[in-house]
């Protein structure tokens, strides 16, 4: 017997005009709570496409469209379901929902149905988790990292993590349980080695917590240098279409442009910003003093600088302020002749030219790969922020664990405390049974009718 | 034939049989002991010691519960000794070397001044069960006793086998008779009966040793004890200057390992003779030459078997190659040039019901009222049997008075964790208690086994009121002096600062007691108090981690599942999870996690079925 809970109710299409709107019900006897304002010719069978009209209270038809009737247990969260298609006009569907939440019904809170769906067993945690990360890919990268996860990549990452740890324990049991009998013992050095090894490990999967969210989220990628360097051909040839307006006249870029592109399945937000320089013109002014606030939010900075000119002033001041920022030189138009104090000043640059588009290949796969986002790099499962926490505090009792080693002898059995604290965590990260918390974060991320 | 009848038979007069008699009687329960021969009861079949690391914690808890144990091998102990002191005080741990033939007097003793305890020289053979319910035992004469509750503590005596090389003859020790009948009576309710095996060492003849080449091993002084109630009463030390015997220490040589290489094909076990499973922590010394090629020698105590025999136990020397080869590998050893062997080694097999079958109280889940305690149990180790013996004693008592059966919290005793550890993740191979096998390793400690369970014991009507009210008292002083030392500030210097600290800080630190003393703090007068309050103090921080690190096993520990829950109805489970749970039939969530196989999503899924997870 599945446990049905009280109705609820929740618009499962985005926001705005389309030509289907679906409204999502579920709840023990949600269907008797709503069938006096639906019009339907023929019985209600399970499972089936009928062709109704829905009356508002007065008995007007509100709109037609279909309904599905799914009983419990066949459903997607296990308890009755009612799926309604109707226009998707966004004030029709609204009328249709203020109609069942004045017969009761509530509205669903953010991740509700699927949080259902797991309670009454029709899914795990993990493949909860995925379900929000494949909801929420924006790329095919973030795609298959959710993928991978639904498939337990993650998760024997960190078992072997896990078992090293315990192997560990067990030598530190051993020396408690057979101190009368000769039973071969780590010494603190080979303890400490073995500590190190997985807090290594650790802290590398730890490093792709920053990888995992650019993933899914995207890099937000700014582009600075002073006016007519190129910067907009650069914007165009990294995204491959003609977006920004490119004259030859400083300055045209004027207004902030944000377009979504993916460099190799990772999304990114290409920031190209109004020129940094200095200026009168009170509206030029102002893109530049939001051009700069800009800058702080990215997470990588393109310098460009014109290669075939000598640099000016405006070039240093321009850099000083991107220097203490994660950023590349990007030597443009290296079409045309090479000025060599540019590179004398700047050799870690990297030469492209915006205009016949070389070496833009190179400067997408560097980028990637001064975010950690290369294709080329091992490792191949991204962790995420609950991850993170976890693993985080796992690290940091490992780590006190090693300083105390360093310093003092230990008594094994404390040592074993802070072992199993370790293990522990690594064990909530592969699952363990979900308190409270843990599923009100994970089941947050959905929206509402999901 | 019904000649008699009582509340509950007791099959087996071994460590398991004796606690389950005795607490069975003790509760008011009329008690009858059958063994096969009334000469034996409380024999020690193997080592001549009580105790050990984690065993000799669950000897206090037996201790604590009314229990036998504790007070035998304080009474006929030779030599005590703390386990472990160089390491914390959460895993030091009792054990005695006793003498073999007073401790059996003692326990017969006991057993024939018990009241409500008769003691019958008989083998049962069948029990005789009506509607699930056990309702009488059958004896090999064909006599029948009405009995409401039946414990078996058979040992190694279950269709017992012994392999001295390619000798082979049924018994269930030494020379002793096996028991038969009953292996039939397991198979015909259709219990499955797997072998395991043991063994132990020859006996060595003292005046043949030449001790002057060996490493004496003393005792502790002064000594520790294992009874609450033992003279000095209120403490776990025996006052200073105890007279106590020497243990000897000695080595495994090159040579010893050869002759072992050389006949292996000769011993039960690896001639393919004996098909049991042997105890990986116990091991034949074959086993360890096998196991560890390695290491070129193995550790040997030798432990004298009593005051006044000549016979000494070689502990780590238990071996089922033929006589003639064990005089070669006992002359191998230091010291043992020209010893003499009194009794030969032999590897036992024996009959066991994988204990999965069993409840956590030990009683059967086919049969009501049937009790399973010790080697049955794939147990080893005379402190586990008894710690089992005990509770299946009360159990069995408290179903013949009809009341409902009690079951002990990993998070309160040793004797929980091995039960809980017996029948939900079921034993592949012999099954010896560790501490390790604790998730409340600090909590669970020799020092605190009276304040844990006297409660228990007192209600059992196992304790006496003037017993409980003793151990209450020293529980609130501990509890005063603890509130005490939290309140008191004190400026010590830690390097070049003089910060105030509080008593309880400075005992978590490196301080002890008598450190305090020296501070010009008053400190407690009573032994046991002033022991409790420095450990507790010292621990304090460290077990309240411990204690969070288990609060989600705690939570679902507090969950139970009915015992008529239809598994086939939860949602979400896979068919293996499925079909173990129906198996089990686990009585709380907790111990349904830690069944082999169960995954967390099991458990949630469990959880949002009864409604616990939202």
């Amino acid at each position: 017997m599945l446990r049905q809970r009280e109705p609820i109710v929740a618009i499962a299409t985005p926001y705005g005009e389309s030509a289907i709107g679906v409204i999502r019900l579920s709840g023990g006897g949600v269907w008797e709570r709503i069938k006096d304002s639906i019009f339907i010719r023929s019985k209600l069978k399970p499972r089936y496409a009928h062709y109704v009209k829905v009356l508002d209270k007065e008995g007007h038809v509100l709109d037609e469209g279909i309904l599905i009737y799914y009983p419990s247990p066949n459903s997607y969260t296990g308890e009755d379901m009612v799926e309604l298609f109707l226009h998707g006009n966004p004030l029709l569907l609204k009328k249709a929902l203020e109609l069942f939440l004045s017969k009761g019904i509530r509205l669903a809170e953010p991740g509700e149905f699927t949080k259902r769906a797991f309670l009454n067993g029709k899914m795990d945690l993990l493949q909860a988790e995925a379900v929000a990360d494949l909801i929420e890919a924006r790329s095919e990268l973030a795609l298959r990292n959710a993928q991978r996860q639904l498939q337990g990549e993650l998760s024997s990452y960190i078992r072997a993590l896990r078992e090293r740890l315990l192997e560990l324990l067990a030598y530190v049991e051993a020396d408690i349980e057979f101190s009368e009998e000769d039973i071969p013992t780590l010494t603190k050095e080979q303890t400490l080695s073995m500590l190190k090894e997985v807090l290594k490990s650790i802290e590398k999967l730890l490093q792709t917590v920053k990888a995992g969210e650019f993933i899914k989220k995207g890099i937000n990628l700014a582009i600075v240098g002073k006016p007519n360097v190129g910067k907009s051909s650069l914007f165009n040839a990294l995204l491959g279409v003609e977006r920004a307006i490119v004259t030859p006249i400083p300055g045209t870029t004027r207004d902030f442009l944000q377009e979504s592109l993916t460099l190799k399945g990772v999304p990114i937000n290409l920031i190209d910003t109004a020129g940094i320089r200095l200026t009168e013109d009170p509206v030029e002014r102002m893109g530049v003093e939001r051009s700069l606030e800009r800058l702080k939010s990215a997470h990588m900075v393109l310098f460009v600088v014109d290669i075939s000119r000598p640099l000016e002033e405006e070039d240093f001041r321009i850099y000083q302020l991107v220097k203490d920022l994660e950023h590349i030189v990007v030597a443009n138009k290296r079409d045309l002749p090479e000025e060599p104090s540019v590179l004398a000043y700047f050799p870690q640059a990297i030469k492209v030219s915006a205009r016949q588009g070389s070496g833009i290949e190179e400067l997408k796969e560097l980028i990637l790969e001064r975010l950690g986002l290369s294709l080329r790099d091992a490792v191949q499962v991204y962790i995420s922020v609950r991850h993170e926490d976890l693993l985080k505090k796992s690290a940091k009792v490992i780590k006190s664990l090693i300083n105390k080693l360093e310093t003092d002898d230990l008594f094994p059995e404390i040592i074993m405390l802070d072992l199993r604290e370790a293990v522990s965590y690594l064990e909530e990260v592969i699952g363990a049974v979900g308190t409270e918390e843990v599923l009100g974060s994970i089941f947050s991320r959905f929206c509402i009718g999901k | 034939m019904l000649v008699e009848e009582f509340d509950v038979a007791v099959i087996g007069g071994g460590h398991a049989g004796i606690e389950a008699a005795l607490a069975s009687a003790r509760m008011g329960a009329k008690t009858v002991m059958f063994v096969l021969n009334a000469d034996t009861i409380g024999q020690m079949s193997c080592n001549p010691a009580i105790g050990g690391i984690a065993k000799g914690i669950v000897v206090r808890e037996i201790d604590a519960l009314g229990g036998e144990m504790g007070k035998a091998i304080d009474h006929t102990g030779i030599q005590f000794k703390m386990l472990n002191t160089r390491k914390g005080k959460a895993v030091w741990s009792p054990r005695a070397q006793a003498d073999k033939k007073l401790y059996r007097e003692y326990m017969k003793r006991v057993c024939e001044n018990q009241e409500n305890l008769y003691i019958k020289q008989d083998e049962v053979v069948d029990i005789i069960v009506e509607k699930d319910r056990v309702v009488a035992v059958k004896t090999r004469l064909g006599l029948e006793y009405k009995v409401k509750a039946v414990v078996i503590a058979t040992g190694t005596f279950l269709n017992g086998t012994i392999y001295i090389g390619d000798k082979t003859f049924p018994a269930g020790r030494a020379w002793e008779p096996p028991s038969t009948g009953l292996s039939e009576f397991y198979k015909r309710h259709g219990f499955p009966l797997w072998r395991f095996k043991t063994g132990t060492p020859a006996r060595l003849d003292k005046r043949t040793i030449d001790f002057s080449v060996l490493e004496p091993a003393p005792g502790d002084d002064p000594p520790p004890k294992f009874s609450f109630w033992t003279e000095p009463v209120g403490s776990y030390w025996f006052e200073p200057g105890k007279k106590q015997a020497l243990c000897y220490i000695t080595y495994t040589t090159p040579k010893t390992h050869e002759i072992i290489r050389k006949n292996l094909h000769r011993t039960a076990l690896y001639g393919g003779l004996i098909k049991g499973i042997g105890p990986r922590y116990c091991p034949s010394i074959e086993d360890k030459v096998v196991k560890f090629p390695d290491k070129d020698r193995h550790t040997v105590f030798l432990e004298p078997e009593g005051w006044d025999t000549i016979e000494i136990y070689p502990n780590g020397l238990s071996t089922s190659l033929p006589e003639e080869v064990q005089w070669e590998l006992y002359r191998s050893l230091p010291g043992l040039e020209k010893v003499e062997l009194i009794r030969p080694a032999y590897a036992i097999e024996y009959d066991m019901v994988p204990p999965t079958e069993l409840y956590p109280t030990l009683e059967t889940k086919k049969i009501r009222g049937l009790f399973h305690a010790g080697n049955i149990n794939g147990t080893t180790g005379y402190e586990e049997a008894a710690g089992q013996g005990i509770l299946a004693g009360i159990n069995a008592a408290l179903r013949a008075f009809g009341k409902e059966p009690i079951y002990l919290r990993r998070d309160e005793s040793y004797i929980g964790i091995m039960v809980d550890d017996l029948v939900t993740k079921g034993v592949m191979e012999p099954y010896r208690l560790f501490t390790s096998r604790s998730e409340y390793r600090l909590k669970l400690r020799q020092d605190n086994a009276i304040l844990r369970l006297a409660k228990k014991g007192y209600e059992l009507g196992l304790l006496s009121e003037e017993q409980y009210k003793l151990v209450k008292e020293l529980e609130k002083q501990v509890e005063e002096w603890v509130e005490f030392y939290k309140s008191q500030k004190v400026a010590v210097a830690v390097g070049s600062e003089v910060k105030p600290y509080t008593p309880s800080q400075l005992l978590t630190a490196e301080y002890t007691i008598n450190d305090l003393k020296r501070l010009g703090f008053e400190v407690p007068e009573h032994p046991y108090v002033k022991e409790e309050v420095e450990v507790l103090l010292k621990y304090e921080p460290y077990i309240e981690r411990e204690e969070k690190l288990n609060e989600r096993l705690k939570r679902l520990e507090d969950i139970e599942l009915p015992q008529d829950l239809d598994y086939s109805k939860v949602p979400g489970l896979t068919t293996e999870a499925r079909e173990k749970l129906k198996k089990f039939r686990p009585v709380t969530v907790g111990q349904a996690s830690r069944i082999d196989g169960i995954t967390p999503a099991t458990i949630t899924a469990l959880l949002a079925y009864l409604g616990k997870l939202d």
